[in-house]
């Protein structure tokens, strides 16, 4: 059984060598890591040559730049391995994670399993938070539908998290590659592993969540991810369709698909207003809130019966938008912001 | 003997995590009673599968779907163990959780009204979920533990005499009954219980479960829910303690207008 580790390269001369590190030090060792340098214009690009003569298992690739999905989709032409698995390269995994997925997958005949992560902050691992995902084993199809799927979709985030990265994962090469899927351009939505999931998930029929902590993910400060534009609202709106025309495709009924999308909705629209608040004065953000929300294609509608379903917080934002209460939804989160940071 | 009793609806999914944990006890001298209350998934062919590799005693019992106070009264009758403990579908178990209740239950005083034993809920990374005390126990009724800050969802294990003395009140058409209903009844017994801080139980929240649909819940089970309250309220519990249940259920019996 073979494992093709598959990082994606760009720009991380910061944190390239801590992240191959760890790939070096695993437990198991019948792997490949291919190193997808994506036209970097610092010093990743030798210190991924430099990795490749210091351990054979480890192969580069050079192109030019063409996004996350690019270079992802490049390590999957090139790997070798039955079984493939992501790592981000400002990442870190802990030295058993591949031994104890793969072992899990070979015991239970999986297709694809994901585990929890540890989320630091930029070079302290010591601010690690701990989101747990819920156990889950399908071992039928209409069970990864029920119960994986559409849980995707919602990205429900109450206290257990929804596994939807394409990282902390494993999957088997032969259903992606028999089905020519490719990894979609993350500069469409912003939800690029999500929306690679929904395409291979409806492919699998033995699919297991299991809550170990076996990866840190970096968050970044001043990543993309935390930019305020019209675009995320486009990106929130793309996502939207593309998950119901995934969903629909998988013969779900349609008023499941319109209020799961519509939660998912309500909960990155949120977080975007709130972000909105925290970044510019009342007057900026009241107009930027109304074009915004001009251009969201979703209804955010709040109603009594998503009590319990959604986080009080996002009704509460929704309901204040959706009423154009801009002023005391902006003084609220300013309010709240300040309560936090106490 | 402790009877690990797990009510369960559809939860062919989670279950199996829940089986590892059992096989993978310290002591395997324990009873796993099954009630499947009407699922029409996997759950009967995976357990049959599971019956006879064990090294302890597998019962299983499907019922036509109740909810979980029927599922509950009917598993008790069938439990052989001294000492009954209600592991929910999705949750799992620590390693050293039978060998704990055994022990525990084993330093209990006799000559003291005890109606049973509990650990405490919690994460692997060793955080404990709701509040906790100090020192390695204390004993308390159900009733009185908020004053203890032994706050939250915590796992009680009974005798099952206790159990089989205050049965699950049954409402036709109902399906839920708050579990606390049946616990501070067995408080105004005057039993108390005896509280440890050692985790031995991991729980999850999913979508499809009780806490997460809390209110719809308690709305379409409005008979059980009311008398929870009601005994609530003529109990011997703080009056801090009464008052925000009942607000709550004051909010819930507006909701129920509005509910479709």
């Amino acid at each position: 059984m073979k494992l093709s580790i598959i990082v994606p390269v760009y720009n991380v001369q910061k944190y390239l060598d801590e992240c191959v590190q760890s790939i070096v030090k695993q437990t198991f060792t019948d792997w490949e890591c291919i190193l997808v340098d994506d036209g970097s214009t610092d010093f990743s690009s030798v210190m991924c040559d430099e990795w490749a003569e210091k351990d054979s298992r480890i192969k580069v690739i050079h192109k030019t730049n063409g996004g996350l999905g690019s270079a992802r989709n490049a390590g999957i032409s090139a790997a070798a391995g039955d079984f493939l698995s992501f790592v981000d390269s400002d990442d870190l995994v802990s030295e058993n994670i591949f031994s104890f997925l793969l072992e899990k997958v070979e015991k239970n005949n999986l297709d694809a399993i994901w585990c929890s992560l540890y989320r630091f902050f930029n070079d302290d691992l010591g601010t690690s938070s701990v989101r747990h995902i819920p156990n889950i084993l399908c071992t039928n199809k209409k069970s990864v539908l029920k119960n994986m799927f559409l849980q995707i979709i919602s990205a429900d985030k109450f206290n257990t998290e929804i596994p939807g990265t394409m990282c902390a994962a494993i999957y088997k090469k032969s259903i992606i590659c028999d089905n020519n899927l490719l990894v979609p351009d993350s500069r469409l939505t912003n939800s690029e592993d999500n929306h690679f999931n929904l395409m291979f998930l409806p492919l699998c029929t033995r699919v297991m969540w299991v809550d170990e902590h076996l990866y840190y993910y970096r968050n970044n400060i001043s990543s993309l991810s935390n930019e305020v534009s019209v675009d995320k609202v486009q990106a929130i709106n793309n996502f939207a369709c593309i998950a119901k025309n995934l969903a629909e495709q998988q013969g779900i009924e349609e008023k499941i698909i319109s209020q799961k999308v519509k939660f998912r909705t309500m909960v990155s629209f949120s977080r975007l207003v709130k972000k909105m608040a925290d970044a510019s004065a009342l007057r900026e953000f009241k107009k930027n809130l109304a074009y915004f929300r001009s251009e969201l294609k979703i209804d955010i509608t709040p109603d009594i019966s998503y009590i319990g379903k959604i986080p009080m917080k996002v009704l509460l934002f929704c309901f204040l938008t959706y009423f154009r209460l801009y002023t005391i939804l902006y003084r609220l989160i300013r309010l709240y912001s300040q309560f936090l940071y106490k | 003997m402790v009877t690990v009793f797990t009510p369960t609806y559809n939860r062919a999914y989670t279950l199996p995590f829940l089986y590892e944990s059992l096989c993978a006890q310290t002591r395997k001298d324990f009873q796993w009673v099954v009630v499947d209350d009407g699922s029409n998934d996997e759950t009967e062919n995976l357990i049959n599968n599971w019956k006879n590799t064990t090294d302890f005693e597998i019962v299983y019992i499907k019922q036509p779907n109740g909810g979980k106070q029927r599922a509950i009264n009917n598993g008790v009758q069938y439990a052989k163990g001294e000492y009954f403990w209600i592991v929910d579908s999705d949750d799992t178990v620590s390693r050293d959780a039978v060998e704990k209740i055994e022990m525990w239950f084993s330093a209990l005083p006799k000559d003291e009204k005890f109606a049973g034993v509990s650990g405490t809920v919690g994460d692997k990374e060793g955080n404990i979920i709701g509040g906790t005390f100090k020192g390695e126990y204390l004993d308390a009724s159900s009733l009185e533990r908020n004053k203890y800050n032994i706050k939250g969802d915590k796992c009680e294990v009974f005798y099952t005499e206790i159990m089989r003395k205050f049965p699950f009140p049954v409402f036709e058409g109902e399906k839920f009954v708050p579990e606390a209903l049946v616990w501070n009844r067995i408080a105004s017994a005057g039993y108390k219980i005896r509280w440890y801080n050692d985790i031995i139980y991991f729980a999850c929240y999913l979508d499809d479960g009780y806490t997460k649909n809390v209110d719809k819940n308690l709305i379409t089970n409005w008979k059980g829910y009311s008398l929870y309250i009601k005994e609530l309220v003529r109990s011997s519990a703080s009056l801090k303690e009464k008052a925000i249940p009942f607000v709550g259920y004051v909010y819930r019996f507006l909701l129920k207008g509005f509910y479709r």
